[in-house]
């Protein structure tokens, strides 16, 4: 074990946990939303968000377009795509066991992976843009430019998901939606129509995100693999369906991966991260925010 | 009760199914060679070739087994094996898919059905392993073109050679660079930090780096290892940088290194760079870095550019195959050359003969075909190469410049 580490080493961990927190908080808003409006498990989210960086990577790369400005693109064509799998895959089996639609989406997910495989190859791809040298310095701390602006969006993007679902009357037809369906239906909000909404509105937050991620992250046929992982986790952390508990929920598994990173050597880290996890299920299983549910 | 049953009764069917599917596979790989059984007086010689050329690694065994084709082809149209009255070599190829069961079973067949004088493999390790093993059962000498686990040749085998170099030497030329470096305009090397994944690959490294290192009385400041999937590396990069090293040794796969320098530049690091032949030498790496890749040190198996052996090799290379030649073609091509000259000093088909032939080679660099850079080619006791220096090289301007061994065309650039 090597476990010389300085203030120094240790400051910079948590200002790289706070930005990879809002990243992962980022990558979990549109699993928690889904969760908690119609109770499925997408297992495809991973690589939703793998379809999105792949879009990034190409309006990028081949497209020469400025990266934050191909968030005009992806988060149109992830809500298309979220409402398109919506109706093709999981509208037909809304009300079959949950076990079948933890399938599906599994399948939906192999299917996404393996589709990409084949179309892109197995080779990992980034893009190098002018914007990847962008550092800002606080005193012996650097934090890079490109993760600032992903938090920033993920603050902003899960404050605009909140607002979006507190004003508006969409947004309170989907919350009447998620509290009880039948209710919903008797007051004349059309629920079909509402669940592919938040699955679309679900599906079109990973687009902002692929497009905030790709100027310093990487895409492959598996990068959705890992990722969605930490999606869940954060959005179990986070209380299922708990916005803003997503949020925390991400800053906390984003601090566990570095300050873990910075204690303890090479894959032990992971095992601080899920340490962290397995306590808040023991003792917190509502997640960090919510309330226990009787 | 009825539940069970029915649970064990797709279970039979799937073994079932599963060893149907692997006899079709036994059928018709053992399909592709049949015709080449013929007379037993010595007009040619067998020599079976096992790399994997379908599945994942298709490409990476198509590379070995043009170099080992582009040998056998010079060496027949050069009049054969002389002392054997020019007796051509002639390959039997099997195909080990990337696994290790199938590697044995055709190692058996090689042995049993085509009798092949010698073998020639495998590129992985994991199937070079169990395939070693099947070969010395057949006492039937076997050389290892590519394949890199230390252990292959450290099990008291008696027919069981090697060229390519051992994991521990992409270490060990690493500090023998260190410690060249400051002859080459570079900085005098006192202290490195060490960063690696830490999967087998990078912890065995790591190892070789720190005995190589305490040997030249290079001290190592940090030893830092990292999961190759993380999201973030900042934290690792931050500690390699606060142990203020004076060249960083690397061990890495493709994301990671990507990451890697990335964070390095965003922490305005100035070291050098030196990966253990990771994610580095994937073109990815300088695709999607840039300038950002600028200047960093990795090894490579084969230059394609340090002498005029290797320029004439490359460019003969590329006219039969389009492709540049890579470390697993020159090893394959140098494997025929080296298997040819013990042939030539056997004058047998012998395989006894043959491997004791092996043994005792010696290929001298402006005397036989020598073109990894080495004087001289023999072999150690455990039957591995006595040695085979790797190349260093430098990225600048977006491409490999080769450094090391001396000579070499190459400058080292210090940022």
């Amino acid at each position: 074990m090597n476990l010389n580490f300085s203030g120094a080493v240790l400051s910079q961990a948590v200002a790289s946990g706070i930005m990879l927190g809002g990243l992962f908080a980022l990558m979990s808003i549109g699993l928690t939303l889904i969760w908690g409006v119609m109770k499925i498990i997408n297992f495809a989210q991973g690589e939703f968000l793998m379809v999105a960086l792949y879009l990034a990577y190409f309006l990028v790369a081949r497209g020469h377009i400025d990266p934050y400005i191909t968030i005009i693109i992806t988060v149109p064509f992830m809500f298309f795509f979220g409402i398109g799998i919506f109706r093709a895959t999981i509208s037909p089996i809304l009300k079959d066991p949950v076990m079948n639609q933890i399938m599906l989406t599994l399948g939906v997910s192999l299917i996404l992976q393996n589709l990409a495989l084949m179309l892109f190859s197995a080779n990992v791809q980034s893009v190098n843009t002018r914007y990847s040298t962008w550092n800002i310095h606080l005193g012996s701390v650097v934090i890079s430019g490109t993760q600032l602006i992903a938090l920033v969006g993920s603050v902003l993007c899960t404050l605009g998901v909140w607002y979006f679902l507190k004003t508006t009357d969409s947004g309170r037809a989907i919350r009447a939606s998620a509290q009880n369906p039948t209710a919903a239906t008797l007051m004349g909000i059309d629920v079909p129509r509402t669940y592919l909404l938040a699955f679309g509105l679900g599906s079109a937050t990973l687009g902002l995100a692929g497009s905030l991620m790709i100027p310093f992250y990487y895409t492959s046929p598996t990068v959705g693999v890992f990722l969605g992982l930490i999606m869940f986790i954060v959005v179990v952390l986070g209380g299922m369906g708990n916005l803003l508990g997503c949020f925390v929920g991400g800053l906390v598994i984003g601090l566990a991966e570095t300050v873990g990173a910075a204690v303890f050597p090479g894959s032990l880290a992971r095992v601080f991260t899920f340490s962290i996890f397995i306590i808040f299920l023991l003792f917190r299983p509502q997640g960090v925010l919510s309330k226990r549910q009787t | 009760m009825k539940h069970r049953t029915s649970i064990w009764a797709v279970a039979l069917i799937a073994m079932l199914a599963m060893s149907v599917a692997a006899g079709v596979a036994a059928c018709g790989s053992s399909s592709s060679s049949s015709g080449s059984s013929g007379s037993s007086s010595v007009k040619e010689i067998k020599i079976g070739t096992l790399y994997p050329v379908s599945g994942d690694l298709a490409k990476l065994g198509d590379q070995c087994i043009s170099g080992v084709k582009m040998a056998v082809d010079e060496i027949n149209a050069a009049g054969g094996i002389k002392s054997m009255g020019g007796a051509k070599l002639v390959l039997v190829e099997a195909d080990s898919q990337g696994k290790p069961d199938v590697g044995i079973s055709e190692i058996t067949r090689l042995c049993q059905q085509d009798n092949v004088t010698a073998i020639l493999g495998t590129y992985q390790s994991s199937v070079a392993l169990p395939a070693t093993q099947t070969a010395e059962r057949f006492q039937t000498p076997m050389l290892i073109t590519t394949a890199v686990a230390d252990a292959i040749t450290q099990k008291g085998y008696k027919y069981i050679f090697r060229i390519c170099d051992l994991a521990s030497w992409y270490a060990r030329d690493q500090i023998n660079f260190c410690k060249a470096m400051e002859s080459m305009g570079g900085p005098a090397v006192k202290t490195v930090a060490l960063l690696h994944e830490d999967t087998d690959f990078g912890q065995s490294t790591s190892a070789g780096q720190l005995k190589y290192a305490a040997d030249a009385g290079i001290k190592v400041v940090a030893n830092v290892a990292y999961a190759a999937s993380s999201a973030d590396l900042t934290t690792q990069v931050s500690k390699v940088k606060a142990s203020n090293p004076d060249v960083v040794l690397t061990t890495t796969y493709l994301n990671d290194s990507i990451l890697i320098a990335q964070e390095a530049k965003t922490l305005g690091m100035k070291q050098l760079f030196f990966d253990a032949a990771g994610g580095t030498v994937d073109p990815q790496f300088i695709k999607t870095l840039g300038d950002t890749a600028e200047n960093w040190l990795t090894e490579i198996e084969f230059s394609t550019d340090a002498n005029q052996t290797s320029i004439d090799l490359n460019t003969a290379y590329k006219a039969l195959y389009g492709d540049n030649m890579t470390g697993n073609g020159m090893d394959g091509y140098q494997g025929v050359y080296v298997l040819a000259k013990a042939l030539e000093d056997a004058a047998t088909t012998d395989k006894a003969k043959l491997r004791d032939a092996m043994a005792n080679v010696k290929l001298v660099a402006g005397v036989d075909r020598v073109v990894i850079p080495t004087k001289e080619i023999t072999f150690t006791a455990d039957g591995e190469i006595t040695d085979a220096p790797l190349y260093v090289v430098q990225i600048q301007k977006g491409v490999f410049q080769t450094l090391f061994p001396l000579p070499a065309p190459g400058k080292l650039i210090v940022p």
